[in-house]
This record gives structure tokens, C-alpha cells and sequence, in this order.
């Protein structure tokens, strides 16, 4: 699509802020927000092509890495880290702690076999059902509207030497 | 949501919380001997410089603080300073500094946890646009956060304050410390300060930024830490 620009375009090396309400997918496509870059890209070129204000891209979801070359999100050992780490007694306490009910780890140990199984045969499936599974993962944490509003450059004083701000 | 209403009036009298920090606004600055000598100064500046070392909950803290765009210099973002009562530590916005009270601070494990609260606060004022003087709702997130993934909340601290429970009771400390640090810095009754928490607690309890879960112990932050640092290539393959 014409209107699609690739991250590849707009610099991946650039690291990303990582806020989840930055990323917002439209079924199979990603819409980044400006913010999750450190040089906030212009605004106005965006919308002059008919995305969003605040909108930096929108590409397919799964051809964001370098030149093309999908990798799962984690390495296979986060995977199995974090599924260990997740059945573990002390994850049972702090999560009963915290929510009041048991840990569900099944989800890890799915995506360790999905990742595997990817590293083994390159299997579509595979890479779709990792997918799936890490922007439900996001969309969990997207379910509640924030309370404030994110800002698109940090705050003018943060570096001001003291006795200059003091006029606030 | 809470964006489009018009935020309430300051209350009359409110000092937003510097009476506790009576060196914010002295003009009279102690001369360095008194400073060595009758104060807990040094030790304050030995611990801060430990936790930012080698605390992972700090160290994730202030590298999301620099990736957003303010990083943070000990000797410009923090104070070490003696306070009244028993604060242990604030964020003072208007000077963009966080305040250890060196009175109050003498063991290296609750420096720790101030400095990973106050940064808390830092990191919220860094990526958000919040109203820490007028809009008691955004106070109330940020201080849900700061209690929720500093450790202030623990079940080993809530022991030492004598405070029992186990299913779930982590929330309950949460909101009830948030409750008090509304209390402590702002004039307003406990029924507005309940309700702001009880408005705001589903979303900001659920904001684990940056750790993107709650870290109940370095462990836990360690792994925090590691999704920090890998997120380019996670958020490039989903």
C-alpha cells in the first residue's frame, strides 16, 4: 500500500518507548504512535496520508523486524524462563498476594513450543499463534483508558539548573 | 474520562506538602561542616549512590526515564535533606527533584524503596502530562503506582507495621498507603481522597510501566529489566 510506511523506512535501530498504549493493532495491521520514538517524528506529514494525528505508522503486523526477517518477539529461553519462573511456589504466593487466586502459566509453556517449533520448521502456524498470543498479552494491558494524558516531549524544566524553575 | 473535567479548586491554606519539607523553602543553607558533621547528609548520599548502582528496580527506573527523554543526574534529580515527621521521601515537581530524608533513612534496603517510589513519580511525571497541584485523581495514580511496584507493600513490610493478611491484601495496602501520602501532601478530606483512589485504582493499578508487571522482588525486576531492554525486538516482531 502506497500510505504504508515501513518501519525499516523510519529507523528501527531508533529505540522504542515502551508504553503499551503506543501500539495499537487494527486486526492484522500495527498502528505506532508517535511517542514510542525518541525524535518524535512530524505530526503533520502523518496526517497529510490519512492516518491518525499522533499516528508515526501502520504496517502489517508481522513484517516489522529489520529487511523482513520475523523473529519471535522473546528468545525460547524467555519463554521457558518465564514459564518456570511462573509456576514456581514463590509466583504462586506473590500472585495469590496480589489477585487473590492461582497463577495461570499455560500460556507460556504454548508459546515455548510455538517458538520451538518455528526455530525447528519455520512453521506459519507457529509464528501466528506467538503472534496471537503476545498482542492479547498487550491488549490485556490496554483494557483500561488512562488517567492522564501521555505527553509527546518530556517536560521543558526537567534539565533547568535549580533556582531557575523556582518561578513555578 | 477524567481529561475533559475541569480540575477542582485549591483548597485554601494548602501548602501541597512542603511543610514536611522545611529545607525546600529556607533560605538560610547550612554551611557544609554543619552539614557534615550534624546531619545524616553523608550516609544518605553513600546509600542513594548504592541503590542507583546496583538496585535493579532503579536501574530499569531511570533507563525508561532516559529513553523518554529525561535522564536523570544524581546531583541535579536528587536531595538529601532532613524533613519533619515521618516522610521518608517526595517528588517536588515544580523543582523536578526527588527528596530523600536522610533523617528518617538509615538502612540500605528502605533507601531502595524510596528511591524506586520517588522514581516512580519521576517516571510519571516524565511521560505524562500530570497535574500534581490541582487534580487530586492524578496524584491518587501516580501514588497507586509508586505503592504498587515499589515494595512498599510487600507482605514482609506489611508484618512490620502489623498489618495482616494474605488473600489479595496487597491491593488493600495499596490503596490504604495511597490514601495516606494523598493525606500527608494535600488538604482535603479522607472521603475525597478515598473516592479520587477508588476512582482511579482499576487503571493505575493495572499500569506496571516500565516494568510491565508487579515486581515483588529483584527477581522479578531483574526479569522486568530484561524485557526493558529487549522490547525493540519484541515490539518489531508482533
Amino acid at each position: 500500500m502506497a500510505t504504508v510506511f515501513s518501519l525499516v523506512a523510519l529507523g528501527p535501530a531508533q529505540p522504542l518507548r515502551s508504553d503499551p498504549y503506543f501500539y495499537t493493532f487494527h486486526g492484522d495491521w500495527l498502528e505506532v504512535s508517535c511517542q514510542s520514538y525518541d525524535s518524535f517524528c512530524p505530526i503533520g506529514s502523518m496526517s497529510s496520508m490519512g492516518l491518525g494525528s499522533g499516528s508515526c505508522a501502520t504496517v502489517p503486523a508481522s513484517s516489522m523486524a529489520d529487511g523482513g526477517a520475523w523473529r519471535p518477539p522473546r528468545t525460547c529461553e524467555d519463554y521457558w524462563s518465564e514459564w518456570k519462573h511462573c509456576k514456581g511456589i514463590r509466583n504462586f504466593f506473590h500472585n495469590y498476594y496480589t489477585y487473590g487466586e492461582v497463577p495461570s502459566c499455560e500460556q507460556w509453556k504454548i508459546d515455548y513450543s510455538n517458538c520451538r517449533k518455528w526455530e525447528k520448521s519455520k512453521s506459519p502456524d507457529a509464528k501466528e499463534s506467538l503472534c496471537k498470543s503476545e498482542r492479547a498479552r498487550i491488549l490485556e494491558k490496554q483494557k483500561y483508558d488512562p488517567v492522564w494524558k501521555l505527553r509527546k516531549t518530556p517536560p521543558r524544566d526537567w534539565y533547568l539548573p535549580l533556582g531557575q524553575d523556582k518561578s513555578k | 474520562m477524567d481529561r475533559s473535567e475541569p480540575p477542582p479548586e485549591v483548597a485554601e491554606g494548602e501548602d501541597f506538602g512542603y511543610r514536611l519539607f522545611p529545607e525546600r523553602h529556607s533560605e538560610a543553607k547550612r554551611s557544609f561542616l554543619t552539614t557534615s558533621l550534624f546531619t545524616f547528609n553523608h550516609k544518605c548520599q553513600v546509600m542513594l549512590r548504592i541503590a542507583l548502582d546496583t538496585n535493579p528496580y532503579a536501574q530499569l527506573l531511570l533507563d525508561a526515564m532516559k529513553q523518554s527523554g529525561c535522564t536523570v543526574y544524581k546531583d541535579r534529580h536528587f536531595a538529601c535533606e532532613d524533613c519533619d515527621g515521618c516522610v521518608s521521601g517526595g517528588f517536588d515537581s515544580a523543582t523536578s527533584q526527588i527528596v530523600l530524608c536522610q533523617n528518617n533513612i538509615h538502612q540500605q534496603s528502605h533507601m531502595n524503596r524510596v528511591v524506586t517510589h520517588e522514581l516512580i513519580h519521576a517516571f510519571d511525571h516524565c511521560r505524562a502530562h500530570v497535574d500534581w497541584f490541582k487534580n487530586v485523581k492524578h496524584l491518587a495514580c501516580s501514588e497507586i503506582r509508586a505503592a504498587n511496584l515499589s515494595g512498599d507493600c510487600s507482605l514482609v513490610n506489611e508484618i512490620t507495621r502489623f498489618k495482616f493478611g494474605l488473600k489479595q491484601h496487597h491491593q488493600t495496602c495499596v490503596r490504604d498507603r495511597a490514601i495516606r501520602s494523598i493525606l500527608a501532601v494535600r488538604k482535603v478530606s479522607k472521603e475525597t481522597a478515598e473516592k479520587a483512589v477508588d476512582e482511579v485504582f482499576d487503571s493505575c493499578f493495572n499500569d506496571h510501566e516500565p516494568f510491565g508487571r508487579v515486581p515483588h522482588s529483584k527477581s522479578d525486576a531483574k526479569y522486568a529489566y530484561r524485557d526493558f531492554q529487549n522490547r525493540n525486538r519484541y515490539y518489531a516482531n508482533l
